[in-house]
């Protein structure tokens, strides 16, 4: 999936596609460079899942939400035991922002990366304003967690 | 069981609430032009009254913090009519909305009891409860149709929330088809 610098694209769906399938999407056609996940919550299924989706080399930032430090430990205990860097913020909305090299991709839903049957909305549009806007807040506002 | 290891094999089950077992299957996508955006970030609930809206096909996107909640936002419309939907809502909320004319509300069908009575007593045309994750206030003014597809519930909230608000009639009647066919 491509999207066009001019357009946004809306999906409604109760369970039929999640941000983590339009990440494979992007992914499958493109060479992403750097994912950011800000997320409130996630099963750690889905965050194998994620690492599954991208390659290797490529750079993935965690931006989690206290409830998964919290509450979701071993999510956190996977993520922790990555070579991705980890923050953490108070946060309840969820995002993933794709830069590939020749675009910059702002996923943002209601959904956390888990597929469940509740309706959900995802937006997603293709701007480095846009892109640098969210990843700058959440730099600035989240805390970097010191690994190993 | 106590909670906390509760919640941890749920996690590792891939989250799994105790929902109903209804099926329901909708998916709907579209497109819309990308327009004129603006990005805010609003730390304190004093800079909400501070916010001026998006002109006509114009894009707002905001990022809260410090307790802001929608109802604040929505107090800064004039608004003549409103459809809502929601998972969850608080008192506050009920009460606050109980003085907007409201269309539709759609709100999640198995919420917590009390929640649910509570909506129900939100005076509306229409109130369907639904396996619903999303967040949507459609807002109808004197000379304006504005979208607000927001992570916040109607409800206090002291995380980073994300409201994004469309002066669009456009992206105004596309969501309102597809809450008439939820």
């Amino acid at each position: 999936m491509i999207i066009p610098n001019n357009v946004r694209y809306f999906d409604v769906n109760s369970g039929h596609k999640t941000p983590l399938d339009y990440l494979k999407e992007i992914e499958e056609i493109e060479e992403i460079e750097k994912v950011t996940v800000v997320v409130f919550s996630s099963g750690l299924k889905n965050i194998k899942k994620l690492i599954s989706i991208i390659k290797e080399k490529t750079q993935i930032l965690f931006i989690i939400s206290g409830y998964i430090v919290r509450m979701q430990i071993p999510t956190y205990e996977f993520i922790k035991n990555t070579d991705s860097e980890i923050r953490v913020i108070n946060t309840h909305c969820k995002f993933i922002l794709i830069k590939t090299k020749e675009n910059y991709y702002t996923i943002t839903s209601t959904s956390n990366l888990d597929s469940n049957s509740k309706i959900e909305i995802t937006e997603i549009s293709n701007s480095k304003k846009e892109y640098d806007f969210f990843l700058n807040y959440f730099i600035k506002n989240s805390t970097k967690i010191t690994q190993k | 069981m106590n909670w906390k290891i509760k919640a941890w094999k749920e996690n590792e089950n891939g989250n799994q609430r105790n929902e109903s077992k209804e099926t329901y299957s909708f998916q709907k996508s579209f497109c819309i032009k990308k327009r004129k955006t603006t990005y805010k970030e609003v730390r304190d609930i004093s800079d909400i009254k501070k916010i001026d809206l998006p002109n006509k096909n114009e894009t707002l996107k905001i990022l809260t913090s410090n307790n802001t909640n929608s109802i604040k936002i929505l107090k800064i419309f004039d608004i003549i009519e409103l459809s809502i939907v929601f998972a969850v809502i608080d008192k506050f909320a009920v009460d606050a909305l109980k003085q907007i004319k409201i269309k539709t509300v759609i709100a999640r069908a198995n919420q917590n009891v009390l929640l649910s009575k509570i909506a129900e007593t939100i005076k509306c045309e229409k109130l369907k409860k639904k396996k619903i994750h999303m967040k949507l206030y459609l807002i109808k003014t004197k000379d304006s149709k504005y979208v607000i597809n927001s992570s916040a519930n109607p409800k206090i909230s002291d995380y980073t929330e994300l409201y994004v608000i469309d002066n669009s009639t456009d992206l105004y009647n596309k969501l309102s088809k597809i809450i008439e066919i939820i």
